[in-house]
């Protein structure tokens, strides 16, 4: 069962050993760390499967990786073995602008596949704001982000993907339908080395409005009612007014409203409008405005320039590295019924008190993402405890409410124990046929 | 008027607290070299009191005179005297060029003067070429965000009126000449054309982290660079004895301070070891750099910065920074 | 009540501009056009200075007709209104021709007291225009601004802060005075739905160059014009460094550290 067994037969293939291989293959952002005894870095489908069907055969772990950019942990070797790298797989096969599609490799970035996409007067609209991701890692975390709301995950834009499975037999994603659980598989059910992507017909116009709001409550639940009301927002953000100052703080401009005619803000709606053209986007901005004094907002404020709408997102794109600048961080990013994101906020803030954390919030109203961050000044080592028991209680929280701890992020190595017990099971069964030796980025599990 | 009645180069000799600012030697070094293919003279023009140390210098870089202009009304620096002292020498000298550093006052009285005047006046040359058939100096400049290069020429009226940023040229003295003349004017400026009234003046706290035109070793990071990964690059730079800096995008991203941006619309370096990551090599930015020894970090094997290093890695800039460091803490 | 006018400009994103790799020309076609985003900032200190002492705020640009869309950005976020100078015969001026024409225009309405300006625009980047404009309308000027600190309209004067090389200087300028923006203190406004359809709606005033008496057509558009740009060419590169590739990234590094140090 060692890897010694398997390198033999891995003759042709790029292969790093130690003490060659460069520390980044033993870790991503999530902080889990083990270095691999080899790394392959792949350049074909034939080339993984070569190396899956040499591994299966000894019983070598293999744990496929993209571009290292995780926050679970999900690329990590944690059982040692081979870390199966497929970053120099990154080609963008075609583009067929009449059928809307674009075949590309895993290895290929997200920012590489969206700018490919505009190219031909298309878009790719999956974005969890990583955008030095690969479009593999993405699939095998299924990633949403706060477009998913009304353009949905990347499983709803994979129509192919040719898959390796564990035993090195190569199948097409379309010739097995039953296996479309490999596309938020995080690697552990099969290989993705080539994806058939679906594209969208740019919208002809967008604005991005910023409602404030006095009281988050208000502002939690106005989305909900935008979405009821037959909107249909790109993105229905929750912007907590703490970490919009808090963020602020750090690259010197705030953006997003603090105060407004003398009047705190407690936490902002940020929403996208999209419509066929300038004067559709105004047109639902102008009905908007009556349902407006219902919700409660302070006020309406536009921004549908492209400078305006590159410094909103700029700003809130910020949040996250501006946290990470902070002496001590953390945070915890999970997903709740999207009616049930006030309350778990209103948790996570309870149990920050007892814990000494104080939690500031970014939630994603639609769908119910929530992440919430934490600062401190004080050491590392000295804020881990009350900083990870924090985590914890969120994670084992959102659960309670019906969530999911993976949230968009997957559940790699870091969430496993959070996983509800029927979605282990059914995820069980296909493991089970697809990877009987179970050595597909073991250690892992997914929702 | 036809511009062959305009002779001779001049460049402004900016004085502050009695230091000559570096880029007025620069300018006279690149001027030098203009006037020695023109066969104009080169004249250095100063306003208020010059200390003879500071002047000496200026005689090193090869001027063949020295205007210097004496009068109530230069103490302090104010638009309003420096617009009106240029406009009247330019009329009575007729000078064919008048180079100024684009320090904050430069920039400030350099395009009123020549206003005034009705004539051109250009920013920013990183190139400056005299062409003999035209007579006219080409300014060439980065232009649409460094995507092109622009030549501009003042064809018709003179002077020909350019700022310059400090650290765009050499200052490398060529000596001094034989004669230097020195023509003494007495031009003071009415105080009551003088409108506004310095009130107070407060010198920038130095945050030594954020001064980047002296370091010795530049850690340069640009777009590429990913949010969560600048404590490295601070890291690696502390440990090179260096400072970190940045390209416009990432000060545009408010990830630094636009005060470590390095290029035309930001700082000029001269660092003996300059390290680019995820640099992609505008013009605009390489422009703002002469270094010793120059080095590249790049994925895109076809970056334009490639073309500008001494030496190139075509590689995640991350895996290398986290390799140096673990070198140099080795090494230490 | 102070007469505040603002200048600002329409520029191409120049983010968004290529080279066509063929013919070395700038590819202008589907490139969006904006408001230069630095007079975002200087209208946000007039609003401020407006917010706090009273006034009017005038907007003036020069440009073709669809420079009006970033007049109207401008209303939308506080400007009460705005002139559009456009007329083919003012094109292809350099800062001298167009600070002339600016001014021609905007005293059409009479005198102001302050004049805000962006501290340079994306495209042109030469950073002149703050003080050309200050000579055309024989204002005091004050470039650099990094925050006005008072305005005092009966003793006609306004007390700013002006950013210079290593420090910050307090000044007391006379009025009319003309102010170049630094972006720090004065972020861009962002317009509300109410002002938005407000300046969907707003009358823009257009000016063309038979509008303005006395104007001399030799100093505007052209012929206005001392500077010429006779042409332009790509960036030339220089020959590619060496690129150190041993193999592995460790062993790449370590050859360069050996390089770093050798030096």
């Amino acid at each position: 069962m060692s890897i010694e067994q398997v390198l033999p037969s891995l003759e042709g293939l790029k292969v790093i050993l130690p003490p060659d291989i460069p520390s980044d293959y033993g870790r991503d952002e999530s902080g889990a760390a083990r270095m691999p005894e080899a790394v392959v870095e792949a350049t074909s489908a034939a080339e993984v499967s070569k190396l899956l069907g040499a591994c299966a055969a000894a019983g070598v772990a293999v744990t496929p990786r993209g571009a290292g950019t995780g926050q679970a942990g999900g690329c990590v070797p944690v059982n040692g073995g081979v870390v199966l790298s497929l970053a120099k797989l990154n080609g963008i096969l075609e583009v067929d602008e009449a059928a809307r599609t674009m075949r590309v490799q895993p290895g290929a970035l997200l920012q590489d596949v969206k700018a490919e996409a505009e190219r031909h007067g298309l878009r790719y609209p999956p974005d969890p704001g990583e955008k030095t991701a690969t479009i593999g890692g993405n699939a095998a975390t299924d990633a949403g982000g706060p477009g998913a709301l009304k353009y949905g995950t990347t499983s709803d834009y994979v129509l192919d993907a040719e898959i390796v499975l564990a035993s090195g037999e190569i199948v097409r994603l379309k010739d097995r339908p039953e296996y479309a659980g490999v596309i938020g598989g995080e690697g552990t059910l099969g290989v993705v080395t080539e994806l058939t992507l679906r594209l969208e017909e740019p919208a002809g116009s967008d604005a991005i409005l910023l409602l404030p709001f006095a009281d988050g409550e208000s502002c939690a639940a106005a989305a909900g009612r935008i979405i009821a009301e037959g909107y249909a927002p790109a993105m229905a953000e929750y912007l907590d007014t703490a970490l919009v100052e808090y963020s602020g703080s750090v690259t010197g401009n705030a953006v997003f409203p603090v105060e407004l005619d003398g009047e705190r803000v407690a936490a902002t709606l940020m929403l996208t409008l999209e419509g066929a053209d300038e004067d559709a986007v105004m047109e639902q901005m102008e009905t908007l405005a009556e349902l407006a004094e219902e919700l409660e907002c302070l006020d309406i404020l536009v921004g549908d320039t492209p400078t305006m709408k590159r410094e909103f997102m700029a700003a809130y794109e910020a949040f996250h590295s501006s946290v990470e600048g902070a002496k001590s961080s953390c945070e915890a990013n999970v997903s709740v019924p999207a009616q049930r994101v006030w309350e778990y906020m209103e948790y996570a803030r309870g149990v920050g008190e007892e814990l000494g954390v104080k939690p500031m919030f970014c939630a994603h109203l639609g769908s119910g993402g929530v992440h919430a961050y934490a600062v401190s000044e004080q050491a590392r080592s000295e804020y881990a405890p009350q900083s990870e028991a924090f985590v914890k209680a969120l994670y084992a929280e959102s659960v309670r409410l019906g969530g999911e701890a993976a949230g968009e992020y997957g559940v790699g190595c870091t969430k496993q124990e959070y996983v509800a017990a029927e979605r282990r099971e059914r995820y069980a069964a296909l493991k089970a046929e697809l990877d009987p030796a179970g050595i597909l980025n073991p250690g892992k599990a997914v929702r | 008027m036809g511009k062959s009645e305009y002779r001779d180069m001049w460049v402004y000799l900016e004085v502050n607290g009695g230091k000559l600012h570096p880029v007025s030697l620069e300018l006279c070094c690149e001027a030098r070299r203009l006037c020695d293919e023109s066969g104009e003279r080169l004249i250095g023009v100063a306003a208020g009191a010059v200390p003879e140390s500071e002047l000496a210098q200026v005689k090193e870089c090869g001027v063949d005179g020295l205007l210097l202009v004496s009068g109530s009304g230069y103490e302090r620096y104010s638009t309003e005297a420096y617009t009106r002292l240029f406009t009247e020498l330019c009329r009575k000298y007729r000078p064919s060029a008048v180079f100024v550093g684009a320090t904050a006052n430069g920039r400030d009285f350099a395009p009123r003067f020549a206003a005034r005047l009705e004539t051109g006046c250009t920013s920013d040359a990183t190139e400056l070429i005299y062409n003999p058939e035209s007579r006219d100096i080409e300014f060439v400049e980065p232009a649409a965000g460094g995507k092109i290069m622009a030549v501009i020429t003042i064809p018709e009226l003179r002077p020909q009126v350019g700022t310059i940023r400090p650290g765009t040229f050499k200052h490398a003295p060529t000596g001094r000449r034989e004669v230097v003349e020195v023509i003494n004017e007495t031009l003071p400026c009415p105080a009551e054309e003088i409108r506004t009234r310095l009130l107070d003046y407060k010198a920038d706290e130095r945050d030594a982290e954020l001064d980047i035109s002296d370091s010795e070793t530049i850690v340069c990071v640009g777009n590429g660079v990913k949010d969560e990964s600048l404590p490295k690059y601070r890291e690696l730079a502390a440990l090179l004895g260096g400072k970190l800096a940045c390209t416009r995008p990432v000060a545009d991203r408010e990830l630094l301070s636009n005060k470590l941006q390095v290029g035309q619309s930001g700082v000029m370096i001269k660092p003996k070891l300059y390290l680019g990551f995820g640099v992609s090599g505008a013009v605009n930015h390489v422009t703002g750099i002469d270094a010793g020894t120059f080095i590249a970090v790049n994925t895109d094997p076809d970056a334009p910065i490639f073309n500008y290093c001494d030496y190139g890695i075509v590689a995640d800039m991350d895996a290398v920074c986290d390799e140096l460091i673990a070198l140099l803490k080795r090494g230490a | 009540m102070l007469r505040i006018l603002v200048c600002v400009k329409q520029v191409p994103d120049v983010d968004q501009l290529r080279m066509d790799p063929e013919t070395g020309n700038l590819i202008r076609e589907g490139v969006p056009a904006i408001l230069n985003p630095l007079d975002a900032n200087a209208l946000s200190a007039a609003l401020s200075v407006k917010e706090e002492y009273g006034g009017e705020v005038t907007l003036i640009t020069m440009g073709p007709p669809a420079a009006e869309s970033a007049l109207r950005e401008c209303l939308a976020a506080g400007a009460d209104r705005a002139v559009l100078v456009t007329d083919r015969a003012f094109g292809n001026a350099d800062t001298l021709a167009t600070s002339y024409s600016i001014a021609m225009a905007a005293q059409l309405d009479g005198e102001y007291d302050l004049i805000f300006c962006g501290k340079e625009s994306l495209d042109g980047a030469t950073g002149q225009m703050g003080a050309q404009l200050a000579e055309r309308f024989g204002a005091a000027q004050v470039t650099g601004t990094l925050k006005i600190e008072q305005v005092d309209e009966a003793a006609r004067v306004i007390r700013a802060q002006r950013e210079v090389d290593g420090g910050v200087e307090t000044l007391e300028a006379e009025l009319p005075c003309l102010l170049t923006i630094e972006k720090k203190n004065y972020p861009a406004r962002i317009p509300n739905l109410k002002g938005k359809l407000r300046a969907k709606k707003a009358e823009i005033k257009t000016v063309s160059s038979a509008d303005i008496p006395g104007l001399d057509l030799g100093r505007i558009g052209d012929p206005g014009s001392p500077t010429k740009v006779p042409r332009m060419f790509p960036p030339e590169l220089p020959e590619r460094g060496e690129i150190i590739d041993e193999g592995s990234i460790e062993a790449s590094v370590a050859k360069l550290y050996s390089l770093i140090k050798g030096e």
